[in-house]
């Protein structure tokens, strides 16, 4: 669907939402709040009561054009009339749905309203609502209207670029987004309920988006698979020109980085993440991508695009007269960082291979080292290119340290 | 127990380049982390001076009021640590003078900085696009210093007011089938929190809820 056929869809929907709320609102504004033997039980006594006192009310007053929903008991039952009432009057599917989505939100406000103050509720009542969703759609709309919005958004979801599919297809990448979504709830209940650990649930994500990538893949076959992903050549090699402007390589150049590329994607997705030796191989494939790159380009090239990929560097260039910088100043910069962070990363794998052998780390230890790299390497650059310069790094973001990203703290008590 | 003398002289040698003096931290940049109402919070920032406070969380729990002036970089934001992969909700009640807000942490081996942007964007090299929680989010890659920046950045802005959700799991998916691995989920050196960010001598605020 286009983008511009989607925002009049959902300009429709908010405009028809906004008709029905301004109703409500205007004739709830009229009247009592509902007594409870009209709500009765189960129903929301929030917006939903406002809603059926206000179309109580509106039917009173213009009976001849307006739904009557006097004696409906439950805010399912009031959603399906008024998508009943909405659908006579020729509004579409996707506005329809919009409208109950909207209107079922509004139920849940209420159940959220009453757990705000603890996070453990919370939890619960957003599964049980996302549990809930299809249910209260499909009463909505009814099965056939509920499938084919579904399915529609589903498969939006599941391709980034639109592919062809046959209608059996569609059928079947329907079925895997749906089983996808069960077994994410799943996995939540699991979480919630303390049946599963962290590290349980979060492998278990891991494996089913595998699997329905997989299964995707054997829906649509590797070339619709790779569109509709946006991994197929056309658009990668599209990607990798832009990217490479900067070097403006030949063909025969652009072929060889496109091939590299390649095989390093390839590379990468081959690894397991699970794999004792996961980092040493991203680290393995990560030089061989760079020492193609660099073979390819020539040293100064490669060195130039690298540059050219860096925010910071672009942002110093950019920046130089005003922060007191020059060229040797620049480079200094950006090799003293990359230093920095590969010897963060060096630091990582360390401490990594001893927690894999069963050691216990210091966490304290670490930190304070952390800290000490990460102060040596800032009295380093102030140093070198003044405190001035220094400060203007520091304000404009360029320096980014690794401080906000290794937080050992497991003395606390995280919210799981 | 790690032998730290002995990690930081690796760490030295690779830094064989740099003359180091005394630690000298920085003037006015901070970090302040801990736990309220059940979530994780930090409040970190380089220069200028940034804050978070709860004023709602008795009723709310997820909520936090997020305050900077003449800030040279500041995440704020409240979540978990570590991280987790959820499906996370959210309200924003206000919010000014921001780069971005959204989903934010970072992961280890490799190094990742990361970001789920609703409101706002950072940039870098554009990998795709992923459709996810009723929009279309641009994904880029980056680098800053030798670490690796992945950026989703909603091409609607997501408006302020009640009821968003960002499912962490469909960007990580996207993320590891296009090159971008983010291997420790599992790992504990990791967080997420939703949050603002704002540079460059900004001043401004934010109050925002998550669950």
């Amino acid at each position: 669907m286009s983008r511009g056929l989607r925002f009049q869809i959902i300009l429709s929907g908010f405009l028809a939402a906004t008709v029905v709320v301004l109703a409500l609102h205007q004739s709830a504004n009229r009247l009592p709040a509902p007594d409870s033997a009209v709500t009765g039980p189960g129903a929301y006594a929030g917006k939903a009561g406002a809603g059926l006192a206000a179309a109580r009310a509106t039917t009173s007053a213009k009976s001849r054009t307006l739904p009557n929903y006097s004696g409906i008991g439950s805010a399912s039952a009031r959603r399906r009339s008024i998508i009943d009432q909405l659908r006579a009057m020729g509004v579409p599917n996707e506005v329809l749905a919009l409208v109950a989505l909207e209107d079922f939100e509004s139920e849940w406000d209420g159940r959220f309203a009453a757990c705000w103050g603890d996070p453990a509720s919370m939890e619960r009542v957003q599964l049980e609502k996302d549990l809930s969703q299809d249910a209260a759609m499909r009463a909505a709309l009814g099965e056939k209207d509920f499938k084919q919005w579904d399915t529609k958004a589903m498969l939006w979801e599941a391709m980034s670029t639109p592919v062809d599919v046959t209608p059996g297809e569609a059928e079947s990448i329907y079925a895997l987004k749906k089983n996808l979504q069960q077994r994410q709830f799943a996995l939540e209940q699991a979480r919630i309920d303390g049946t599963m650990d962290r590290a349980q649930v979060l492998a278990a994500v891991q494996k089913s988006y595998a699997d329905y990538n997989q299964e995707l893949k054997a829906v649509l076959g590797e070339a619709r698979y790779a569109k509709s992903q946006q991994l197929d050549d056309d658009f990668t090699a599209g990607n990798l020109r832009y990217e490479l402007a900067s070097v403006n390589p030949s063909d025969s150049q652009f072929q060889g980085l496109f091939k590299a590329d390649k095989q390093w994607n390839t590379a990468l997705a081959e690894l397991d993440p699970g794999s004792p030796n996961y980092l040493e191989q991203f680290k393995a494939a990560n030089e061989a991508h760079d020492q193609a790159y660099a073979q390819i380009l020539g040293q100064d090239a490669f060195r130039n695009l690298r540059e050219q990929q860096d925010t910071g560097y672009i942002q110093m260039k950019k920046y130089e007269n005003l922060w007191g910088l020059d060229d040797g100043k620049i480079d200094y910069v950006y090799d003293t960082m990359n230093q920095y962070r590969k010897a963060v990363g060096d630091y990582q794998l360390q401490v990594r291979a001893l927690q894999s052998q069963g050691q216990d780390v210091d966490w304290s230890a670490v930190n304070t080292y952390l800290q000490k790299l990460t102060g040596q390497t800032q009295q380093a650059l102030q140093n070198t290119v003044g405190q001035d310069s220094f400060s203007s790094l520091q304000r404009n973001s360029v320096l980014r340290w690794a401080g906000a990203g290794f937080r050992p703290t497991y003395g606390g008590a995280p919210a799981q | 127990m790690i032998k730290e003398g002995k990690l930081l002289s690796n760490a030295l040698l690779a830094l064989g380049a740099i003359t180091f003096s005394c630690v000298a931290p920085l003037s006015h940049a901070g970090d302040i982390q801990g736990h309220d109402h059940g979530y994780w919070y930090e409040c970190w920032w380089t220069t200028g001076s940034a804050s978070i406070s709860f004023p709602s969380a008795g009723t709310y729990a997820g909520n936090f009021q997020a305050n900077w002036s003449n800030v040279g970089d500041t995440t704020i934001g409240k979540g978990w640590q570590p991280g987790q992969t959820r499906t996370c909700g959210y309200n924003c009640g206000s919010i000014n003078n921001f780069q971005n807000f959204g989903m934010y942490g970072w992961a280890n081996y490799p190094n990742v900085e990361w970001y789920m942007t609703d409101m706002g964007s950072r940039g870098g090299s554009f990998k795709g696009t992923l459709n996810s929680d009723g929009g279309t989010y641009n994904v880029y890659l980056a680098s800053q210093g030798g670490g690796a920046q992945y950026n989703d950045a909603r091409t609607v802005w997501q408006s302020t007011g009640q009821n968003h959700t960002i499912t962490m799991a469909n960007h990580i998916n996207f993320w590891s089938s296009h090159g971008m691995p983010v291997h420790s989920w599992s790992d504990g050196w990791t967080y997420a929190k939703l949050n603002v960010e704002a540079w460059g001598n900004q001043s401004g605020s934010c109050n925002a809820t998550v669950w």
